[in-house]
């Protein structure tokens, strides 16, 4: 057998079709090149599973529910097309995934989007002191402490000036760039971890 | 000690042991996940569903410890098949190396 569709038997066919339609729909967030390589090679590892087992149920429970092995894989191939290419909508798509791949998924994805949103904030505050909004900036207070004014100022010495939007940007672009490059090294390991689990559905 | 503590004891282990175990594979030649997951059945049982093999094989593909490619079959599907680098190598053996020290050692503590 090379492909699910040579399966003699209307049933196993059907379990087969079944567990692959869950398998593309947590593959779905991958490019379609990604997400077919991982399709094919689970095809292959269940078409063997059939032929030892002889039976799908049993094959598949072998295999393993996908809800319990995919979305770390998917999160982690996310993350890593994200610190290849730096695209904001990788990241963007690698932060949603990481999430929903469980609790330390979720931790990552919130940790690493406080820092997304501080690089936001410094590009935002940059092209507003660009726009000419003067309470922008870095400040020095009379006390001696420094303050970052977005809108509201206490008063103080402006410490850059003009300086303060090329200052901001480079903060933000840096922040991003090592955040991200972080984020997609990050291994976080939970299959290893767990034990087998009844398939539902 | 009931044999369901001594049953949880050796499933942990067994799960404590995998990454080791899929590199003890690999160092073997180029294997596709079924056939790792055949070849670790002897040592994992049935304690580790072999679907999730699948993140770690990728890992080690990341961390440039293993590299994979398509093997074309002359029958049955065509298989991603996956081999150590050299980088792999080296890991393996110097986690063979600690491995034989941590089995000293726990030995050491046996009555």
């Amino acid at each position: 057998m090379t492909r699910l569709t040579d399966i003699a038997d209307a049933a196993a066919r059907a379990a087969l079709a079944d567990y692959f339609v869950k398998v593309d729909r947590l593959l779905a967030p991958l490019s379609q090149d990604a997400a077919m390589e991982t399709r094919r090679e689970l095809e292959a590892h269940a078409l063997d599973l059939l032929t030892e087992e002889g039976e799908a149920q049993a094959a598949l429970s072998r295999l393993g529910n996908p809800d319990e092995f995919l979305p770390e894989l998917v999160a982690e191939k996310l993350r890593g097309r994200a610190a290849r290419s730096f695209s904001p909508l990788h990241v963007t798509a690698a932060l949603a995934s990481s999430a929903r791949s469980g609790i330390a998924g979720l931790i990552l994805s919130t940790v690493a989007g406080i820092g997304y949103a501080l690089a936001a904030l410094l590009i935002t505050m940059g092209t507003a002191r660009l726009l000419g909004q003067m309470s922008t900036g870095l400040f020095r207070l009379e006390d001696g402490r420094y303050f970052l004014g977005f809108g509201e100022t206490l008063g103080g010495t402006d410490m850059l000036g003009l300086w303060f939007v090329p200052a901001a940007y480079a903060a933000a672009l840096t922040l991003y760039f090592i955040l991200t490059l972080a984020f997609g090294r990050i291994r976080l390991r939970k299959t290893a971890q767990q034990g087998r689990k009844p398939m539902s559905g | 000690m009931t044999n369901e503590t001594l049953a949880d004891i050796e499933k942990r282990w067994r799960k404590g042991v995998l990454p080791f175990a899929v590199l003890a594979v690999l160092g073997q030649g180029p294997v596709h996940g079924y056939g790792l997951a055949l070849a670790l059945r002897n040592v994992l049982g049935a304690a580790i569903p072999e679907g999730t093999l699948y993140p770690l094989l990728n890992g080690l593909e990341r961390d440039r410890l293993a590299v994979a490619e398509w093997a074309i079959q002359e029958s049955g599907p065509a298989r991603k098949t996956y081999a150590l680098t050299d980088t792999g190598r080296e890991v393996l053996q110097e986690a063979i190396e600690r491995w034989g020290t941590f089995g000293r050692k726990l030995g050491e503590l046996m009555p």
